[in-house]
């Protein structure tokens, strides 16, 4: 039978692949309040709008990673203290879906940026996710 | 994006969980196991699985505290 090879004499280079994730394991209903990953209120993870006026001069308030290049949409990865942003809400973690009606799941980096920039008026369509903004952080360098 | 949600409860049986990280699955408590795979669509909902969002389209045109359960209840 075929022996096994280290990989260190591998000749071409070895790839992992992610491996599936499953969902958290079945639990008795009982356990399931005190369990972290059972008991979240769904309502916090949803789409919501967000409506910025910004004033010409004005910073946005926030700033975002993401594109086409991760795959995984635009989040907001930081947020201004006392700015608009954060009074109405905009967290880090928070995907941007979409901006005045354009959308933003699978936009270039760069033309989101120039849509925020450009823009007066900001009414956002937002959802917490940070399972994909996490992964959206491992996937990048900067 | 997900095909419209039609408007379907879960069975008997079954209930739905939500990850600290905002992942919703599905528990099926007669055979002890969970899936991220909405019983009666078989699409995950708000999983992370695909590049656009998996959310069912009317979480997305307005939603109400109402129109969350609807989908998952």
């Amino acid at each position: 039978m075929d022996q096994k090879i280290p990989y260190d004499d591998y000749q071409l280079p070895v790839v992992f692949l992610p491996s599936y994730e499953s969902p958290p394991a079945w639990i008795p209903p009982q356990e399931r309040i005190q369990h972290p990953d059972y008991n979240n209120e769904l309502t916090q993870f949803l789409p919501r709008t967000v409506v910025l006026k910004k004033p010409p001069g004005a910073q946005l308030g926030f700033n975002i990673r993401g594109g086409k290049a991760s795959q995984l949409g635009i989040f907001i990865s930081k947020v201004v203290p006392d700015s608009d942003a954060h009074r109405a809400g905009l967290q880090e973690g928070d995907q941007v879906l979409s901006v005045n009606e354009v959308d933003f799941q699978d936009i270039e980096h760069s033309r989101a940026v120039e849509i925020l920039k450009s823009a007066r008026e900001i009414l956002m369509r937002v959802r917490f996710f940070p399972y994909n903004y996490q992964r959206q952080k491992e996937r990048t360098v900067h | 994006m997900a095909a419209p949600l039609a408007r379907d409860t879960l069975p008997d049986q079954w209930s739905y969980g939500v990850c600290r990280d905002g992942r919703v699955f599905f528990i099926n408590d007669k055979t002890r196991s969970t899936t991220w795979l909405h019983p009666r669509t078989a699409e995950p909902v708000n999983s992370g699985h695909m590049i656009r969002s998996d959310l069912p389209r009317g979480w997305e045109e307005g939603f109400t505290d109402e129109g969350a359960s609807y989908f998952i209840k």
